[in-house]
């Protein structure tokens, strides 16, 4: 998580500072799962406005855009 | 759903020459990193191995979405969930935790990318998790080796 952490304020930056809401994604929905936890437990809480896109980029390819490469 | 087949196509965006992307639907380089919300097209794939823009045929879950945390875990949606806030084009930051070289192979338009990037001692702990299940795996009580587990 070292990078993630030390990119928080970009991040913050890219919220608005709170007032837009963050969907975390991956590919499997694990790493982007603990990044979200990690963001709702440190100052980039958002507002608690941080979602995990549960399954990641692999459901986004079973259950909306086919398209979308599974790897 | 009120989705056009524009709004759910799978294009090349960027990367190398071998992407092609659909013009008509590219977002505007001003804010594809930090609003997901105001592209073009609301679902579009980014993929650096897409040639041609095709229309998407699965379209079946994409008016199924049963909203944030529905399956009872705290901050958490579907993808089809989410694909409804990038469809009403709703405002948000979409942060791409893989790596940088997944993310540039293929990627959601808009996407901020932050990898996780794990320490020395989180890899640690895999590996001595592994070795700690393999070493159980291969001795029995009866003494046969046998692997129980991969």
């Amino acid at each position: 998580m070292v990078e993630l952490k030390g990119r928080v304020a970009e991040l913050n930056e890219a919220a608005n500072q709170g007032k837009l809401p963050i969907y975390v994604i991956c590919r499997r929905g694990i790493a982007s799962r603990s990044a979200t936890d990690l963001l709702l437990s440190t100052e980039a809480a958002n507002g608690g406005k941080v979602t995990n896109v549960e399954g990641g980029l692999l459901q986004w390819n079973a259950t909306v855009d086919s398209q979308f490469p599974a790897y | 759903m009120g989705a056009s087949a524009a709004d759910i196509t799978a294009r090349g965006l960027r990367g190398p020459s071998s992407c092609s992307a659909n013009s008509a639907s590219q977002p505007t380089s001003s804010n594809k990193i930090h609003n997901p919300a105001a592209s073009n097209t609301a679902l579009d794939a980014t993929c650096a191995t897409k040639e041609e823009a095709t229309p998407s045929s699965d379209r079946s879950m994409i008016g199924g979405s049963s909203g944030a945390g529905d399956n009872g875990v705290a901050n958490a949606c579907s993808a089809a969930a989410y694909a409804q806030v990038r469809l009403n084009k709703i405002e948000h930051v979409l942060l791409d935790v893989r790596d940088k070289a997944q993310f540039s192979m293929c990627s959601l338009p808009g996407a901020l990318n932050i990898p996780v990037r794990y320490t020395v001692e989180y890899h640690l702990c895999f590996l001595l998790a592994w070795l700690h299940c393999s070493f159980h795996c291969l001795r029995t009580a009866d003494g046969r080796v046998e692997r129980a587990c991969s």
